[in-house]
């Protein structure tokens, strides 16, 4: 197989724009290639020759991962899932995954480092389970993280049936987050080392079973050592560039991208009385805690800026001050726990957006899929429809939709 | 490696790398230059030519070479629809198994206004031949039918179809892909117009093939250029075609191999049966096939996701649907065949080459027990 794609190789490897010894050096990284190779063993727990499945998006983290599990010994072949057709606007577009082209690099990567790779045709599922459900939450007030949702159902879902289904022993990633067994064999999803990469927020769907066959190889990684050691490694995509946008509406705006799904709502905008401020042109533009571009005539200097503090079903957006965003009480939805579920009263870290900050609360209710938490630090912008997910310390105890964020003053509720 | 995917292309024989390499090595002209290295290109086209041209019963007629049957189809079709001599309106009759290359024209064409029927096909991929005569009633420019199912290996009679042609006043076009090696072909006795060939399911490189003419067949070009007698422009790919012509040199011997890939062919669905839920897809009575294709399906099974667990045990086999670039559209042949879209995905397909060994055969047939419980797992795109 190596020898068969020599050639390719040689084609596709670009000039690395500097020695993989200096991006190394840069990050810090002394490790001899014999214990890369003893850490990704420890990460898989699995004997050296066994099949692996790595979900591969083109992209220098997954594309580090496989040629990581190459070199550590393991037979490695690639998944990539198509997920969309891609807007012809969009093509050459930096920033996208899983677009056509991406399914190439990967392809090209998998390619040069000898293993199979395999794309799989997902578009159904992802435009089920993804698109349509994020263009419905939008519409319908809600700020949706589509990004968790694909989690849930192609990652831990699609690309988990398909390793098992082809005999892969387990699945690994490029994520930035640590999966390990915890003492009594239950898997343990903690943050990733690089406090900047860290994607833990949104790998919460993930379940004990899912868990037990995952693998997140990156996650004691820091990003400049991932690009080192693909270099090291001859991975031909170690400079591309970082995918940031939700993915399918990357070529537009999310505002956008939703009208042309479902034609543009526009509403009213009001304050917290109810008086009409002003007109927007379509809910999908505006997230909870937003504070410019309202387009509402200018205010008197002496007056407290105002915040979007909620998005209505029927199209119309709250605005008010900062302290209308506190929220006191925040009720979870589709939620799931990794482990087995803490008890009512268990106070934890709930952290309601990417790179936010757990706030301490405590779990006041808890019943199938739903869970209500009294929020006992400063939460504010707790938008309908992210993900609420509870840390204990650095570890993912599990996580779900935000159904609900309110203000609790006694006996009477306020919105936020 | 079991490489059960003769369909999809077969690997170089030995004759067509070693007058290949030779070749190669006679630092040759280009055959339309006039000085001795061009001569000598020339003369080594032209016997290439006249060894395809007898290799398939041609003798009379022409040999355009092209970059393929691809490029032979899209030949004949616009050859024929745009020549001048050709009244208009333009109406075709083709069938709904076509090779993707004769839909791609089927859709670009209708695009166009042009009248196509596609003749549909029973539960077993064979035409009906009531639709065929239905579709002859009104005047017809040009019929296109293959002459070997690709997918599902069932055998068209061309002769017979050609001469219902021919008594409308139609150009018959064969896309004869699959055939050489796998059944007698004998284009003069099938009386065809123009047929296209291929060298790489041949024993043939990959990237040439060739239009045949029946003599006095006229044509309109699709690629300018003197060369071809003005057919096909461009300066030739005389490997390619030296590469062809030894291939097809070898296609008495290679179907001399039918019979015994009949035989494993049979042994391997008779392997196949024993692991339950399974059904054979263009199961038609043995003179209606070239016995070298199996075509089946098990019972919640996704071809393409079997294809990917074969190929991690190095057997490579299709799935007639998968693309590489990762849209998965269910066989268009197992649809027009009556199947319902989850089931034409379903569709496997083993294709034998003279390489294939009893060996293989039995590894496959005891490989796939312990692959068809996992790949009949969950599947989310099926629910």
């Amino acid at each position: 197989m190596r020898a068969t794609f020599a050639l390719m190789t040689l084609c596709a490897l670009p000039q690395t724009p500097r020695p993989w010894t200096d991006l190394l050096a840069e990050a810090g990284d002394t490790r001899a290639p014999a214990e890369v190779v003893a850490e990704m063993r420890a990460v898989m727990r699995l004997p050296v020759g066994a099949r692996v499945a790595v979900a591969m998006s083109g992209g220098v983290d997954s594309s580090a991962v496989a040629a990581l599990l190459v070199e550590a010994g393991y037979e490695v072949f690639g998944l990539t899932a198509r997920l969309y057709d891609v807007d012809p606007a969009m093509i050459g577009r930096a920033g996208t995954c899983c677009a056509p082209e991406d399914a190439r690099d990967a392809r090209s990567v998998a390619w040069s480092l000898g293993i199979r790779h395999y794309t799989l045709d997902e578009r159904e599922v992802f435009a089920r389970a993804v698109i349509d459900r994020f263009v419905a939450d939008y519409d319908r007030g809600d700020t949706p993280n589509p990004c968790v949702e694909c989690n849930r159902t192609l990652k831990f879902e699609v690309l988990v049936q398909e390793a098992r289904a082809l005999g892969a022993q387990a699945l690994a990633t490029g994520h930035y987050a640590c999966l390990d067994l915890d003492a009594d064999g239950q898997p343990e999803l903690r943050r990733g080392a690089d406090p900047q990469k860290d994607q833990s927020y949104f790998l919460h769907p993930l379940t004990a079973d899912v868990g037990a066959f995952v693998r997140f190889p990156l996650g004691s990684w820091h990003k400049t050592q991932v690009r080192g050691h693909a270099a090291r490694l001859g991975v031909p995509t170690a400079e591309k560039r970082e995918s940031m946008d939700v993915c399918f509406v990357a070529a537009s705006t999310p505002r956008d991208f939703v009208a042309g799904q479902r034609g543009a709502r526009p509403g009213a905008i009001v304050d917290l009385a109810g008086t009409q401020l002003g007109r927007h042109a379509g809910i999908a533009g505006f997230a909870v805690g937003q504070r410019h571009g309202l387009g509402l005539p200018p205010q008197k200097p002496e007056a407290s800026p105002l915040f979007v503090v909620d998005k209505r079903p029927d199209g119309t957006i709250v605005v008010g001050p900062h302290e209308a965003l506190r929220a006191t009480r925040v009720q979870l939805r589709n939620l799931s726990w990794i482990g087995a579920p803490p008890a009512v009263g268990t106070e934890l870290g709930l952290q309601v957006r990417h790179r936010g900050k757990p706030v301490a609360a405590r779990i006041q209710e808890s019943a199938d899929g739903v869970v209500t938490l009294t929020v006992l630090g400063e939460l504010f912008a707790a938008g309908r429809g992210q993900s609420g997910v509870l840390y204990d310390g650095d570890r993912v105890l599990g996580g779900g939709i935000i159904a609900a964020a309110t203000q609790v003053s006694g006996e009477t509720e306020a919105v936020a | 490696m079991i490489d059960l995917d003769a369909n999809a292309t077969t690997p170089l024989s030995p004759q067509a790398r070693a007058a290949i390499t030779a070749a190669m090595a006679l630092e040759l002209g280009n055959p339309s230059s006039l000085h001795a290295r061009g001569q000598a290109a020339r003369a080594l086209l032209e016997q290439a030519r006249k060894a395809v041209l007898t290799s398939v019963g041609g003798a009379g007629g022409k040999i355009v070479f092209t970059s393929g049957a691809t490029e032979a189809n899209a030949l004949a079709w616009h050859g024929v629809l745009t020549a001048p001599w050709t009244p208009l309106p333009v109406r075709i009759v083709t069938s709904a198994v076509e090779h993707p290359s004769i839909g791609a024209l089927v859709k670009a064409l209708r695009l166009r206004g042009v009248e196509i029927v596609e003749v549909p096909v029973d539960a077993a991929g064979q035409l009906d031949g009531a639709a065929y005569a239905a579709a002859l009633q009104q005047p017809t420019t040009l019929v296109s039918l293959m002459a070997v199912q690709n997918e599902l290996g069932g055998i068209y009679p061309i002769a017979d179809l050609a001469a219902r042609a021919h008594a409308v006043g139609a150009v018959f076009h064969c896309d004869a892909t699959q055939a050489p090696g796998r059944v007698a072909l004998d284009l003069n006795a099938l009386g065809v117009d123009l047929a296209s060939l291929s060298a790489h399911k041949a024993g043939g490189p990959a990237g040439i093939g060739a239009l045949w003419l029946r003599r006095g067949q006229r044509l309109q070009p699709l690629v300018a250029g003197h060369q071809e007698d003005g057919l096909r422009g461009g300066t030739e790919n005389l490997l390619g075609a030296i590469g062809m012509a030894a291939a097809f040199g070898m296609l008495p011997e290679r179907l001399a191999a039918m019979p015994r890939l009949r035989q494993l062919r049979d042994h391997l669905w008779q392997g196949l049966q024993a692991t339950g839920q399974v059904a054979r897809n263009g199961d038609v009575p043995p003179h209606l096939e070239t016995g070298h294709v199996l075509n089946v399906a098990w019972a919640g099974v996704d071809g393409a996701r079997l294809v990917r667990a074969l190929d991690l045990e190095h057997v490579c086999v299709s799935s007639g649907a998968a693309c590489a670039s990762g849209t998965q559209e269910p066989s268009h042949v197992l649809l027009a065949c009556g199947q319902t879209a989850m089931q034409a995905r379903g569709g496997l397909r083993f294709s034998l080459g003279p390489q294939t060994t009893l060996g293989e055969i039995d590894r496959v047939i005891q490989l796939l027990p312990s692959l068809l419980p996992r790949v009949r797992g969950p599947h989310l795109r099926q629910l």
